[in-house]
């Protein structure tokens, strides 16, 4: 896979970009990742669509990576 | 990811003489660096126990320098960036005062998603929605007729960077939402899918008065529906001919 980073964030980043990336991922979610040759580990990730497993291997992945948690608090003037 | 930028949006990104951006996840922010080489986050700007404000004032100033010295400039936030982006509006604010023409696109937001994620239309029984320490500081009076969505409820009371919720200040929530809301009333904890291709969105049913030990992601909203439907005012219906 190309693109910075681990092979998870590689594969999401080409499958965001490449529409036939994601007819095939949308019909067959584990062929398409194995073709791509994703890791076990990453197949698993992916396969539970779970949002916490999916960013925290990504954070994993992209330890270096310049991103904070980032809140934006309203205060009133009152 | 692109997935939700819009094409307007991702074609301003790609164009700008340079993008300053803040997000919360990396591989946003790495898509951004891709889109366009000439890319800086802003997050340096945070420090632990600088004032917000002074770190926003920073971020406004961040923006309009390069502004000033003639550069067109993308600024890119997590979210919509007129939704909880108190730069993205004060910015815009300062660059048309100084004379340079300036314009907020358009975005989805966290409450565009939930819409969408939980089948929500804000058309059928009214919305409103608060900032979680809003609707506490300010003691709001939710409408339990109405949809109401309290937007932050995973960091209520937190003035800084947080690792994760305060359930003492959720249950502050909780004990302002009970006084017009049943014990057992069903809330939704729920947080947008940044990945949608591939993850779906945290989604969590539970009873208001379990709320303070339920799973709270730290980028959650809570969604409140109606606990009973509104009364009609059939006099005023006649009026209108609606009967």
């Amino acid at each position: 896979m190309d693109g910075n980073g681990g092979e998870l964030s590689s594969f999401l980043t080409k499958l965001g970009e490449d529409r036939q990336l994601q007819d095939a991922y949308a019909q067959d979610p584990e062929g398409t990742m194995r073709e791509a040759g994703l890791s076990d580990d990453s197949i698993e990730t992916l396969l539970s669509r779970d949002l916490g497993k999916i960013k925290a291997a990504l954070e994993k992945e992209l330890p270096g990576r310049d991103f904070m948690m980032f809140m934006i608090i309203f205060h009133s003037e009152t | 990811m692109r997935e939700q930028v819009t094409p307007e949006s991702a074609s301003a990104i790609e164009r700008a003489d340079e993008v300053l951006y803040l997000v919360t996840q990396p591989l946003t922010a790495q898509w951004i660096e891709r889109a366009n080489p000439r890319s800086r986050s802003l997050h340096g700007l945070y420090e632990s126990g600088k004032p917000r404000r002074e770190t926003y004032a920073e971020m406004v100033d961040e923006l309009l320098a390069p502004v000033r010295a003639g550069l067109d400039i993308c600024a890119a936030f997590y979210g919509h960036p007129g939704v909880f982006v108190n730069p993205g509006h004060e910015a815009i604010r300062r660059a048309r005062a100084e004379g340079y023409p300036a314009r907020m696109l358009p975005a989805v937001s966290a409450l565009d998603c939930l819409v969408a994620d939980l089948g929500i239309d804000p058309a059928a029984t009214g919305l409103h929605s608060y900032e979680a320490t809003d609707f506490v500081v300010y003691r709001r009076r939710p409408d339990p007729t109405a949809l109401l969505v309290l937007w932050q409820i995973g960091v209520v009371g937190e003035l800084g960077y947080a690792t994760s919720p305060r359930r003492e200040n959720v249950a502050l929530v909780v004990d302002r939402l009970l006084r017009a809301y049943p014990r057992g009333h069903e809330v939704i904890v729920y947080e947008a899918s940044p990945y949608p291709l591939v993850a779906d969105p945290f989604v969590l049913r539970v009873a208001l008065e379990q709320l303070p030990d339920a799973q709270l992601p730290l980028l959650a909203t809570l969604v409140v529906p109606p606990a009973r439907r509104p009364r009609r005012d059939r006099a005023l219906m006649a009026r209108l001919g609606l009967n």
